[in-house]
């Protein structure tokens, strides 16, 4: 769809490529664009607060989502359309709101700030549990087959999440169970790790969570981190994932887990292709913590000087720290 | 190269107010900005030039009239780029503060354009405009203020505009106009603080909201109006230099978040976020600078996202930006919290704290 412009990764042509034809057809696309843009103006100057300029705001909005001024109208029309309607035309005429965003995601650009807003609007007009919960559908979907690691699509379904749990209509573990399922999908979706973190930090600090039973739980992401980079050695998420966890067993007193961890990077270490991956090493890095782990910790910061140099003023500087 | 040993000896010195990257440019950004002689000669710096005066007159382009709405920003963008190669003079100073101008609504915003809405991002790139041009007297400082207050909410978070979306870019956009207009006390600077650290993640970095996923370019916003708002203790350095440090690939560049491309843009929102946390010197500087100059386009000027992709203002301000930072010679000082040149942040008075001594 030539109509489509996009400021990421566009490949320069040489010259000669630019032609006649193409000359033509961009001189045609501006045009086209320029009268809706006039049309669309020129109807709110009017305030044709209308169903007709919908259609017309559909077209527009479908070619630039990224125009914020034209997703404001948009709203100064449903806001004036939804007045005097029976319930039953409202959440029609909200359903077919979100089937036109929805669209404008799906074909168009599943990663303008202002499409993903103007879908909140809507779910606060509606207001419906039975909708939000839908709405979890739809982001799963889009995540599995566009982008993984799509911000804006993660970040609204934080929000009905959110919605979701402080109406009691979904649940801390509901949450934990979808994000073990997505890391063990998907071992580099930085993305669900980082969810995963919000999940346990959640159930770690609720209250009622002894520290016990935030132990057992640190334990068993260590664990999770681990197998993580076990199964694919060039996992970083694991590595930030680990670090953070490390801290937290370090504030829960658990130096036996600590210790534990180290053991185990030591032991996948063994292995001549893994012994000097870098994320491996980081992991041992961060959990050599105690005095005794002082030469192998330093062992490892020369190493990863060696392997990755870029990063040599960092590694330096973890040398000079003494806990 | 004496480029780059130049680079790797003067990070520190370019950050801080008393020097900057070359002897040339420190009287130059004080008064009338000269290009240095001194510049990499790997830097097409006429092409650059003719790139940037010809972007108004792109009535041929579709990407023009898609970007109609933030033409405030592609302005900002536009003089920044020219400021830091040294050809700020030779913009049309009273035809620009007249059109910003002509952008004010009643309520004391600025739209992107004419016939736009007003919103924060806006606003902000209005007062960078004015400010740049010391022209701020043009417009009634409390009016603006005013607009900018009321988006602040209960939370400490500010939306963008009337319709309520909330972001931390527009926490940074709030605090650093208003720090610009000499009107912080206009909002609850403690709970725009205290709402920015509740974006603080697992890994050291800050989203859009609370409990969103850390990205290079909500961590230059959170740390920047941190900075503004004196509440950097607030955040883990060691913990995010290291995740803002691993954004650097083998190739040299940046990247935005784990596993994705390198982009030359964020050459400006994970250095200067580096630089606000003083651990510029966690990256490979060289390497990095190498990777920027492999992203213009040496045939018709400007930078990209990545090497031999079509560029444009927004990556070739960043791509300006981010040599400067690094200390490229030639290039003027930048300030990473306010995005600015130096000699406005320092005309304004603002605190410069965050600089490494």
């Amino acid at each position: 769809n030539t109509e489509i412009f996009s400021m990421h990764d566009r490949k320069k042509l040489p010259k000669a490529a630019v032609d006649a034809a193409l000359k033509k057809q961009t001189a045609e696309k501006i045009e086209k664009y320029k009268a809706l843009t006039k049309q669309c103006f020129e109807l709110r100057k009017q305030q044709a607060y209308t169903a007709d300029s919908l259609k017309v705001l559909d077209k527009l909005l479908f070619i630039n989502p990224e125009c914020y001024t034209m997703w404001n109208f948009r709203r100064e029309i449903l806001q004036t359309l939804k007045e005097g309607k029976t319930s039953e035309e409202t959440n029609k005429l909200w359903d077919d709101e979100l089937k036109y965003n929805a669209g404008v995601v799906e074909r168009r650009d599943a990663k303008c700030y202002g499409v993903w807003h103007h879908r909140r609007w809507v779910i606060n007009e509606l207001n419906d549990p039975e909708v939000e919960h839908k709405e979890l559908g739809m982001c799963d979907k889009l995540l599995m087959a566009s982008d993984c690691r799509n911000f804006h699509c993660w970040g609204y379904r934080l929000w009905i999440v959110e919605r979701l749990e402080k109406a009691g209509k979904r649940t801390n573990q509901q949450e934990k169970d979808y994000l073990i399922e997505k890391v063990a999908q998907e071992l580099e979706n930085y993305s669900a790790w980082h969810y995963r973190a919000r999940a346990i930090q959640q159930s770690t600090s609720s209250e009622g969570a002894t520290e016990e039973a935030a132990s057992e739980i640190i334990q068993e992401e260590l664990d999770t981190a681990l197998q993580a980079v076990a199964t694919q050695i060039t996992n970083q998420s694991a590595a930030f994932y680990s670090k953070w966890l490390l801290a937290k067993a370090e504030e829960l007193g658990e130096k036996e887990a600590v210790a534990q961890f180290l053991d185990n990077c030591s032991e996948l270490r063994e292995d001549a292709d893994a012994k000097d991956s870098k994320w491996l090493l980081l992991m041992t890095v961060y959990s050599a913590t105690k005095e005794e782990n002082a030469a192998l910790r330093d062992e490892c910061l020369d190493k990863l000087c060696e392997i990755d140099p870029k990063h040599v003023g960092y590694y330096n500087w973890c040398k000079a720290q003494r806990k | 190269m004496s480029s780059s040993s130049t680079a790797q000896s003067s990070t520190r010195s370019s950050s801080s107010p008393s020097s900057s990257s070359s002897s040339s440019s420190s009287s130059a950004a004080q008064s009338k900005e000269r290009p240095s002689a001194a510049m990499d000669d790997r830097i097409v710096l006429e092409k650059h030039i003719a790139f940037i005066k010809s972007l108004d007159k792109k009535t041929e382009s579709f990407e023009h009239y898609v970007t109609e709405h933030l033409r405030m920003s592609g302005v900002y963008w536009g003089l920044m780029a020219m400021y830091l190669i040294g050809g700020l003079d030779s913009m049309p100073r009273e035809e620009i503060i007249a059109w910003v101008l002509s952008c004010q609504h009643k309520n004391g915003g600025f739209s992107g354009n004419n016939k736009h809405d007003p919103h924060v991002l806006y606003t902000l790139s209005a007062v960078q405009i004015l400010s740049i041009f010391d022209a701020v007297d043009r417009i009634d400082a409390a009016k603006v203020a005013e607009y900018v207050a009321s988006l602040q909410q209960d939370d400490g978070s500010f939306v963008g505009d009337k319709y309520g979306e909330k972001d931390t870019r527009f926490s940074y956009c709030a605090l650093n106009c208003l720090s610009l207009l000499g009107k912080l006390d206009a909002i609850d600077v403690k709970k725009a603080a205290a709402f920015v650290l509740k974006c603080q993640n697992f890994d050291g970095g800050f989203g859009v909201v609370p409990d969103a996923e850390t990205h290079s370019g909500q961590i230059f916003c959170c740390v920047g109006a941190l900075a503004i708002a004196d509440a950097l203790d607030g955040v883990d350095a060691d913990t995010l230099g290291w995740w803002l440090a691993e954004r650097q690939l083998p190739c040299g560049g940046l990247n935005g978040r784990p596993e994705k491309r390198e982009d030359t843009c964020y050459s400006w929102w994970v250095l200067s976020s580096l630089a606000m946390l003083k651990r510029v010197s966690w990256i490979d500087r060289v390497k990095l600078g190498d990777f920027i100059m492999k992203c213009q386009d040496v045939d018709d000027g400007g930078i990209a996202d990545r090497p031999g992709n079509i560029a444009d203002i927004f990556h070739t301000y960043f791509g300006f930006a981010g040599l400067s930072l690094l200390g490229y010679k030639g290039f003027q000082p930048i300030d990473p919290v306010y995005a600015l040149p130096v000699h406005v942040v320092k005309r304004l008075g603002l605190s410069q704290r965050y600089w490494m001594s």
